[in-house]
């Protein structure tokens, strides 16, 4: 590859894995929805920059490879060949094959791939090509795939040597995301020949008025190459959106060619956008609304916002310090001060905090993938709805949760959907229906897996935990309960093991990373009818808004979420208890828990304690506290090693005091509530 | 970069780099400058690397001073000469590359 580009390798993995996906989505949407200009045109667009962008990094072997999948995309989106099943399981295999080519880049960008890999673009390359050519032979077909460089070099004087002027009106924005006009101009060298370069003088300021990290470079380039239009404009992608560049081929379009290779070089005539004309040939990349728009976007690293994070949670922490002091010295002014630091301090933090926020969607579209591939490798056909995709979710949260989602939904097709024949049995469509939610509950965002298969059988469930000792018959387990056998490690009951699933690891591995993300797991499943799977999970592990209350000398935060009311115990509310753990909240039984009997804190005896009314999952709870302090942007630190076991509380922050107030983790204390009630009925 | 300015002439040593890196402070420190010295001479022998920013502000610092009247020179080691070279722009700075 050309060592010039190095630096820029993470831009254009970034770049091209976006890409990639946008590929995917698009092949996913014509399987589902039938062939569609839009979405095929999509396809050919992300192979064709892909192209471009490693031609300019001269990575032949991507260029090579991708020139003839976009070959057979250009025949699709032209109507000479109708795309089927067949060609778009071929083309995914071929975006996977342009991943594993960028990845291979990546880890050695000077490298040559593998056989293997070499052996997987030849074998889809084959494949390819019978599409391309009518009984075109594989290998001659894959011959020409480089005819744009062997043909000219046998043939050179039966080719037509192309004249270009080039106008490139960089955009101002090109040095920021580390572009150089030199870069790209020094590219064409490597494709042509530079006759001349005239530099727009008049486009740049003198001193005084220059923004000196701001492009105003232009330049008229009369350019000669034997390479198409498109091979010069391709050369241009990455700066496409932001800069203005038009070619015109100044030259008659003269086609004598080799017999072998003629329609091959007719189809790399065809320009990506525009014709080419007879005298003149003027594709022009304009600055489309669209383009503007993704001028809008930056992309910056995530260890960058993660650092922004940081530093903010430190500087609340920090400034909840110096109100502690204003409020020690009692000086208004200072406090008033303070107070208004801190608020533009909680913008701050919302802003930053946004920057990380991102809609699960973009995951979720990830999976229609793997239920197609899951579905075809075990012969049964599944639909994929999803709802919410616009829910947004802290970026960490979704890294994390990627993968046990992923384990879940091909749990939901090899084990809950039925094959076609079995469906049939229960009068049930042939093609099942995979559902995927997300939304907003309670400062929690909440994730359901939803399908329409077999369910579980709850008595099939318990024999098999019986069996496998990790219940004892005597046990009054519930049905809830009993699914939840399924989430304990090395309970399977697949009866046979694929390679998708059913060797019994998995499902709590996925309930340990749920957990890890202070996230809980729900199963609800009714036999023949379906199961449901309601993840829920904080919306971020970074910094919330707490609710500072006090029990003994111990701070408690509750997340201000999930906080509902505060009510005051008053001594005629106490005796109207009568020692029983709950009270009647507007005609409704509140269950409550007494925070500093139960934790064994030594609490100051007054006659006023307060109850806060806490929600999670739809279930409510009241947990008595002596004193409400009020709320506090919270940053959360984890609690150590040391204090792993202490699972009612889901991390620690610092007050200004410098004292150590501990976040409560309200789905344990609500599950928690929850099964001492059970045991209390029982 | 390290500036010299004393009795109207201004000496610009670029050192190693004339890059984006370079060219705010180069402004920054230029622009006072410009109401004091009648003279300029930018020192790129030394340069080992170039950006188009760099070139540009070059150009820019070139066309101010065109404006102010103000005596303008670049002496141009092997990078500088190749970058303006390849960018065809000898013409434009021929008089001021000593």
């Amino acid at each position: 590859m050309n060592l010039d580009f190095i630096d820029m390798l993470d831009g254009y993995k970034a770049e091209n894995d976006e890409l990639l996906q946008n590929m995917e989505d698009s092949l996913m949407d014509i399987q589902e929805n039938g062939m569609d200009d839009e979405n095929i045109n999509a396809v050919f667009r992300a192979a064709h920059t892909i192209k471009g962008s490693s031609g300019m990094f001269g990575i032949d072997y991507i260029v090579d490879f991708t020139h003839i999948a976009e070959n057979l995309l250009d025949k699709i989106r032209n109507h000479k060949i109708e795309i089927n099943d067949e060609i778009i399981e071929i083309l995914l295999a071929c975006k996977d094959q342009m991943q594993t080519l960028i990845d291979f880049v990546m880890s050695d960008p000077e490298g040559t791939p593998n056989e293997e890999i070499q052996s997987t673009s030849e074998t889809l390359i084959n494949e390819l090509a019978v599409y391309l050519e009518n009984d075109t032979p594989a290998e001659k077909l894959k011959d020409n795939t480089k005819q744009v460089e062997t043909t000219k070099t046998k043939e050179k004087a039966e080719t037509t040597l192309n004249e270009y002027k080039i106008s490139i009106d960089f955009g101002t924005d090109i040095f920021d995301h580390g572009f150089d006009t030199y870069t790209f101009i020094n590219y064409l060298q490597e494709i042509g020949e530079i006759k001349n370069i005239k530099t727009d003088l008049e486009s740049i300021p003198a001193l005084a008025d220059i923004t000196p990290t701001d492009c105003y470079m232009s330049y008229i380039i009369d350019f000669h190459s034997e390479k198409d239009s498109n091979v010069v404009e391709a050369a241009f992608d990455f700066i496409k959106d932001s800069s203005t560049i038009v070619v015109e081929n100044l030259t008659k379009p003269t086609i004598v060619i080799p017999e072998v290779v003629k329609d091959e070089k007719v189809e790399e005539k065809v320009p990506l956008e525009i014709k080419q004309p007879p005298k003149k040939d003027i594709p022009k990349i304009k600055k489309t609304t669209s383009a503007v728009k993704q001028t809008n976007f930056i992309r910056i690293e995530a260890s960058k916002v993660d650092s922004l994070i940081n530093q903010i949670g430190e500087m609340v922490i920090a400034n909840a310090a110096v109100m502690q002091k204003a409020t020690d010295f009692k000086n208004s002014e200072l406090m008033e001060t303070v107070s208004t630091v801190t608020r533009m301090l909680e913008e701050v933090r919302e802003n930053a905090m946004q920057i990380r926020m991102v809609p699960i969607g973009e995951t979720f579209n990830k999976f229609k993938r793997i239920v197609h591939d899951t579905a075809n490798k075990v012969g049964k056909k599944v639909d994929l709805i999803i709802n919410g995709g616009d829910t947004e979710l802290d970026k960490t949260v979704i890294e994390k949760i990627a993968d046990p989602l992923v384990h879940l939904i091909r749990n939901s097709v090899d084990h809950g959907i039925e094959a076609p024949e079995d469906r049939k049995k229960f009068n049930k469509p042939d093609v099942g229906v995979l559902q995927l939610n997300a939304y907003h509950d309670a400062g929690s965002i909440a994730i359901e897996i939803i399908d329409d298969g077999k369910g579980l059988d709850a008595d099939l469930l318990l024999a098999k935990g019986i069996e496998k000792g990790l219940v004892s018959p005597d046990d009054n387990l519930s049905e809830k309960e009993i699914f939840d056998l399924i989430l304990q490690a090395g309970f399977s009951m697949a009866k046979k093991v694929s390679d998708i699933s059913g060797r019994g690891v998995g499902m709590d591995v996925v309930k340990r990373n749920i957990s890890d993300l202070h996230g809980s797991i729900e199963i609800d499943s009714t036999k023949s009818k379906g199961t449901k799977i309601t993840i829920r999970l904080p919306l971020t592990l970074a910094i919330i808004d707490g609710f500072l209350t006090k029990v003994g000398d111990t701070h408690i935060i509750i997340p201000l979420e999930m906080l509902v009311e505060c009510i005051e115990l008053n001594q005629t509310k106490k005796s109207q208890m009568k020692n029983n753990s709950y009270i009647n909240l507007r005609g409704k039984v509140l269950p409550l828990l007494n925070v500093g009997e139960y934790f064994n804190i030594p609490t100051n005896d007054t006659s006023r304690t307060n109850v806060i009314v806490i929600q999670y999952g739809g279930q409510k709870m009241g947990v008595i506290i002596d004193e409400l302090l009020g709320e506090l942007q919270t940053v959360i630190k984890p609690m150590g090693r040391l204090f792993k076991e202490l699972k009612y509380f889901s991390g620690s922050t610092i007050l200004g005091s410098g004292e150590v107030a501990l976040i409560m983790d309200i789905p344990i204390m609500i599950g928690m509530m929850e099964h001492k009630q059970k045991e209390h009925i029982a | 970069m390290k500036i010299f300015s004393e009795d109207g002439m201004c000496f610009v040593d670029m050192e190693h780099a004339l890059t984006i890196n370079e060219v705010s402070a180069f402004k920054k420190d230029l622009i006072p400058l410009l109401a004091t010295d009648k003279e300029f001479l930018i020192h790129c022998i030394d340069l080992k690397e170039i950006d188009s920013a760099g070139l540009q502000i070059l150009i820019s610092l070139k066309k101010q001073l065109e404006t102010e009247k103000i005596k303008f020179e670049v002496t141009a080691g092997k990078k500088l000469k190749e970058f303006i070279s390849f960018f065809m722009l000898g013409e434009y700075f021929e008089g001021d590359m000593v």
